[in-house]
């Protein structure tokens, strides 16, 4: 029983520690039977180890504690929240923008989302096939490759990238899935991407958001943000990012082109 | 408004802020005194509220905390350590001088309002502590604190099993050879004192030599049955 005599202070440790496997344990337990100097030494380690874990022993948490992280994840809450709402927003005084948003966002009622918003994100999250341009060259791209008349949207406020497009379908009609990058100030980026289809006849629903005399349907699918605008030639702008909040999102929809372009039927009258 | 941001906060207390008291007590030995404790829960607790969404749900919850408040206490140790070694040197020299008690020495480095709270609160146990490298310190903190198993403890500090034991092995036999020393300045024991479970003498330095921890070389010798 050599071996165990040698190892003596690592079985006892073990043995203290509670990770000495069964037969190991057997092992030991029969060979402390057997050997005075072992069994002492793993007496006076069980007294030791004993005695250091009380004298470790931490004193309660102070109640104080839980308020003062609670005050924490409140201020890192804000603190998250408030470069989104001054970058996002047109407009130097973030506070006077804030203000302004307040008067011309209202919330016109909160219908159930119908499945059809669902279809829009759900192929928004397979991935099939590879971006099909990228950068500089998308809008020209997009001019050749799906439909001339379509203005790709533009942001007045925050650095918005447009970095990607490929052409796919949903609800059975041909679709433009634009990609953006949005940086903020401190130099964090929050992904956006577009559908753009052609929504004639198919009914859109999430809450109404009012920008402008604009309507925006608002809500959240597979834990998206979803903001559609449908403008009046009936084309469906479906905006959704997991990474912006649906107020985010909306307010950064607010700042696009398609909300300060001049409608079609206006300068057509 | 914010659903998004307010589900994740709700999940993370209902999910992270139970361990609050694990987290607590490891922080409070680990850190120098009860203040530097809270700010190392804090800062671990909003660096996990960070990285929320990277945690895997059925995962060991408290082990990942752990994870991140040893990583934040041996970063944060690491930095004030390469501050403290300049002025260690000076200290060294003046501690020869007065002749006074090494630990006192290692107390006047610190600032005074970190001295005043330190002798109103801490004890033996914390200044042994103190004086141990912060790996050693980490894997006794997690086994004799929060009882955590080897393998957790290996998976919290990134190492192998082998190495959480040896250093367990050599942190523990530090502390006590540490307290055995203060109960003989203290005159609570007489000098020499036979420390609780005697270390072998070389064994404060370098690897103990006597009795490597080694439970693999254990288990190789060991005949199989
Ligand atoms: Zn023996």
């Amino acid at each position: 029983m050599k071996h165990l005599c040698d190892s003596i202070e690592t079985l006892a440790m073990t043995l203290h520690d509670g990770e000495l496997a069964g037969d190991e344990l057997r092992d030991l337990e029969l060979h402390l039977t057997e050997c005075a100097s072992c069994r002492d030494h793993v007496e006076r380690e069980a007294v030791a180890m004993a005695s250091l874990r009380r004298r470790l022993a931490p004193p309660p948490t102070p109640d104080l504690l839980r308020a003062r992280i609670t005050r924490a994840l409140d201020d890192e809450d804000r603190a998250a929240r408030r470069p989104l709402a001054s970058w996002l927003l047109p407009g130097t005084a973030a506070a006077a923008a804030v203000a302004a948003l307040a008067v011309f966002v209202v919330v016109l009622r909160a219908p159930p989302p119908t499945s059809s918003v669902e279809d829009v994100v759900a192929k928004i999250t397979t991935r099939s096939r590879p971006l099909e341009v990228e950068g500089a060259a998308t809008s020209q791209w997009v001019q050749r490759n799906y439909d001339p008349s379509v203005a790709l949207p533009t942001f007045g406020a925050a650095r918005v990238d447009r970095w990607g497009a490929r052409l796919t379908d949903v609800l059975d009609r041909d679709a433009l899935q634009l990609y953006y990058r949005v940086t903020t100030p401190e130099g964090m980026t929050r992904d956006v991407q577009v559908m753009i289809f052609d929504a004639h006849g198919i009914e859109l629903r999430g809450r109404r958001a009012g920008i402008d005399g604009r309507v925006l349907l608002v809500g959240t699918y597979r834990g998206r943000s979803v903001v559609t605008y449908r403008d009046g030639r009936d084309r469906a702008y479906v905006f959704t990012s997991t990474q912006l909040a649906p107020d985010e999102l909306t307010a950064l929809v607010g700042t696009s082109s398609l909300l300060l372009q001049v409608r079609d039927d206006e300068r057509f009258p | 408004m914010l659903s998004r941001r307010r589900d994740s906060r709700r999940d993370f207390e209902a999910t992270a802020l139970p361990h609050l008291d694990a987290l607590y007590g490891a922080a409070y030995r680990l850190a120098r005194n009860p203040r530097d404790a809270e700010d190392l829960v804090q800062e671990a607790l909003l660096r996990a509220y960070r990285f929320w969404d990277t945690f895997e749900k059925d995962s060991n919850c408290r082990a990942w905390l752990l994870r991140i408040l040893t990583n934040t206490f041996i970063n944060e140790y690491q930095r004030r350590r390469r501050q403290r070694e300049v002025l260690d040197a000076a200290t060294a020299e003046q501690t020869a001088t007065d002749g006074v008690l090494v630990h006192e020495g290692a107390q006047a480095q610190r600032s005074p309002e970190g001295v005043l709270l330190e002798r109103a609160v801490s004890d033996d146990v914390q200044r042994a502590l103190d004086a141990l490298p912060a790996d050693f310190r980490t894997a006794v903190v997690l086994c004799d604190v929060e009882g955590l198993a080897y393998k957790e403890i290996a998976e919290v500090m990134d190492c192998p099993v082998g190495t959480v034991m040896s250093r367990l092995f050599r942190g523990r036999r530090l502390l006590q050879q540490s307290l055995a020393q203060f109960a003989v300045e203290q005159g609570y024991v007489k000098a020499p004192a036979a420390a609780p479970a005697a270390s072998p003498p070389d064994d404060a330095g370098g690897e103990p030599a006597a009795a490597p921890i080694d439970l693999g070389a254990y288990r190789s010798r060991r005949p199989r049955s």
